[in-house]
């Protein structure tokens, strides 16, 4: 069942975002070409499309897949959603799976297109193509850790546009139901409202409760900078009152070494769990069809 | 017809729209083997009704079953509905609608919607946003029509359409129901579908106003059911017009 | 459809109406076996209950007989059809003679219209007897 709901939400998302890709890659192709071309004048302007492609991208993915999951569930076609005969789990987690996927797709795009970008703009300066991008890959390699600094902001990235995506889709599910359906579309934004607030009480409060903190010494990037060699932040785990170390943060707000209570990373997965449990429930006992 | 169903119950089944009610304390039981109209003004209720047990509605009080049970994923498999607005992405083809209910419909009979569609004259590869509204509530007839259902719920199937195309979904309707299913028409429109009505529900502002055989009602009444709903709401819309409260709850807003 | 039936008569009078005219006309001719429930539900445009209790009218009056398996035939009971036949003819010129009555004619005025009107060429050639008159539809309807 999981994979014909699977197999029906791509085939919806090819419908619908099919003719949008064409005209951003479009518009990209053609920046492109015409930076490469060294033409005066024209060519300096040219730089703003594929910038302009390169940004619309991932914008324009991530209000397409936040708009299709509030029409496909509450606008007509929620009709026909509804009373498929598919489980409200699976029903909700294929909607989850092909927008993650659909992100991800238009992040690798959105990469790509950036790739392409430095080689129009080598062959405008007349430079070999790709040796801006080996050379920025050369840099990476002399700082001892930034790759891994890279990739883990990456991961974080993935995580947290997984976590908004599902508060978003529980605020649309919620904020649909019948005790807000006389806000319309403020309905979903009332309620989005509520679940960042509660997000951040709960940040806040796991940070302090929980005796686990992240240590972060800044010293290395501290001597880089008075001209020692470049290096990342140093890392780790230490344990103790974090309500201290906040007070501590507060006191000093420049710190060589400070520490982050931990526990404020798990807020995000808790708070992410339950919106999604109650996204289901919504979506399994709660509909209210307008 | 050797079983006899109950395949619609509900008790003091009550839903109200901020305040406003749209069901009122609503009993009735429908039995297979019958197509029922289910009548009223504007704001009486039979949408409501209808989104009820088709289970994209939950916020009511009181009872409502489907086969005994309450409408959930379970009745969703049994119960085929028709919104009263187009469920189909405006992309999508007669073909990949039809895909999509053979996947998910166990109970869809493909080759017969196809069958449909053409005698319909629809184009299989036209895309929806190509075609007029009626046409589109012709596919939509077509996919509810040709699953093999225990309850067919058809809210205002042919107010779009011209009377040529009423002839045919009629015709749709009744060439594809059988006798172990129920299927209720909601319709402000009674004359045209009033030949093929084994009962009428008069809905007036969320409360059962007069059900019965259609026959029945006919004999009792000496006119045709449609006389009978003017007759039943007429003199009450111009006793209110009169009274200047046009916006006594029912009567205004919400289908 | 409402059209072809009066509002006044429960349907499935004026069906079983209109199948009797259909046998006693010859239309369906004694012996054949009937069309589904379902296919005249679909011809009159009626609900298939209305259908069945029409026939129902027509087995209890003897015009058509049922088989436990095969469906429904026509009878072969040339009496019972004649009588049937003259009965139809009695209610119609009953129908006719109030009217005429209504319209303040005598019975020997009545009489003689009838004999002026009724010419050879009035014969009802061709006439389809109980025919629901559906209109012809139209090419489409787009």
């Amino acid at each position: 069942m999981f994979s014909r709901v699977l197999k029906y939400e791509f085939a919806a998302w090819r419908r619908s975002y099919a003719r949008f890709l064409i005209v951003i890659g479009l518009v990209f192709t053609l920046g492109c070409v015409v930076v490469a071309l060294r033409m005066p004048i024209v060519s300096e302007l040219a730089l703003a499309l594929p910038i302009l492609a390169i940004m619309a991208l991932p914008i324009s993915q991530f209000v397409l897949v936040v708009v299709s999951y509030y029409r496909s569930l509450y606008g007509p076609r929620g009709y026909l959603t509804h009373t498929l005969p598919v489980p409200a789990g699976t029903l909700y987690a294929g909607k989850l799976v092909a927008s993650m996927a659909a992100l991800v797709v238009s992040g690798a795009l959105m990469l790509a297109a950036i790739v392409l970008t430095t080689v129009a703009l080598d062959l405008s300066a007349r430079t070999a193509p790709f040796s801006t991008l080996r050379d920025a890959l050369g840099a990476l390699g002399r700082v001892p850790g930034l790759g891994l600094w890279i990739a883990g902001l990456g991961l974080l990235m993935l995580l947290s546009l997984f976590f908004n995506i599902i508060s978003i889709f529980c605020a649309i599910s919620t904020g649909s139901e019948a005790r807000w359906q006389g806000l319309g579309i403020g309905g979903p934004v009332l309620v989005y409202v509520l679940i960042y607030v509660a997000g951040q009480l709960l940040t806040l409060g796991l940070m302090l409760t929980l005796p686990l903190g992240l240590q972060i010494d800044m010293t290395p990037v501290a001597l880089a900078e008075s001209g020692g060699p470049l290096s990342m932040p140093g890392l780790g785990i230490v344990s103790g009152n974090m309500l201290m170390a906040f007070w501590d943060a507060i006191r000093e707000p420049n710190p060589l070494v400070a520490t982050v209570g931990l526990g404020s990373f798990l807020a995000g997965p808790v708070l992410t769990a339950v919106c999604a449990w109650r996204t289901v429930r919504s979506i399994r006992c709660r509909t209210s069809l307008r | 017809m050797d079983r006899d169903d109950i395949i619609v119950r509900t008790q003091k089944l009550t839903k109200h729209y901020r305040g406003r009610p749209a069901l009122e304390e609503l009993d009735l039981e429908l039995k297979n083997g019958r197509i029922i109209g289910l009548v009223g003004p504007n704001g009486s209720g039979k949408t409501t009704l209808l989104k009820i047990l088709a289970g994209v509605l939950a916020d009511y009080s009181g009872t409502a079953e489907v086969l005994g049970m309450r409408p959930g994923l379970e009745t969703k498999s049994l119960v085929s509905y028709m919104p009263d607005c187009s469920f189909l992405e405006d992309r999508m083809t007669p073909n990949d609608a039809l895909d999509l209910f053979a996947d998910f419909y166990s109970d869809f009979d493909r080759k017969r919607a196809y069958e449909m569609l053409l005698a319909f004259r629809l184009e299989p590869t036209q895309r929806l946003r190509d075609m007029s509204k009626g046409m589109r509530e012709k596919v939509q007839i077509t996919l509810i029509m040709n699953r093999a259902a225990r309850l067919y719920l058809l809210d205002e199937p042919i107010s779009g359409v011209d009377p040529a195309s009423r002839q045919l979904i009629l015709e749709g309707i009744l060439r594809s129901y059988s006798s172990d299913s129920c299927l209720i028409i909601s319709t402000h429109l009674i004359h045209d579908i009033e030949p093929v009505l084994d009962e009428v529900v008069f809905l007036d502002r969320g409360q059962l106003r007069l059900a019965g055989n259609a026959e029945d009602l006919r004999a009792e009444s000496g006119g045709s059911i449609d006389q009978l709903f003017r007759s039943l709401f007429q003199a009450e819309a111009a006793r209110n017009w009169e009274l200047g409260a046009p916006e006594r709850p029912g009567f205004v807003g919400r289908r | 459809m409402t059209g072809s039936f009066d509002a006044d008569r429960p349907i499935y009078q004026q069906l079983a109406h209109r199948f009797r005219e259909r046998i006693v006309t010859g239309y369906w001719q004694p012996g054949e076996r009937m069309a589904s429930v379902r296919d005249l539900a679909l011809e009159y445009g009626v609900n298939p209950n209305t259908v069945q209790r029409a026939l129902a009218e027509l087995e209890r009056e003897g015009l058509a007989i049922p088989e436990r398996t095969s469906g429904r035939f026509i009878t072969e009971d040339e009496v019972l059809l004649r009588s049937t036949k003259r009965q139809l003819a009695v209610e119609a010129t009953e129908e006719w003679a109030k009217r005429l009555r209504a319209l303040g004619l005598n019975r020997a005025e009545g009489a003689q219209l009838a004999a002026v009107v009724w010419t050879d060429n009035h014969e009802p050639n061709g006439h389809e007897p109980g025919k629901p008159d559906k209109p012809d539809k139209p090419d489409k309807g787009e």
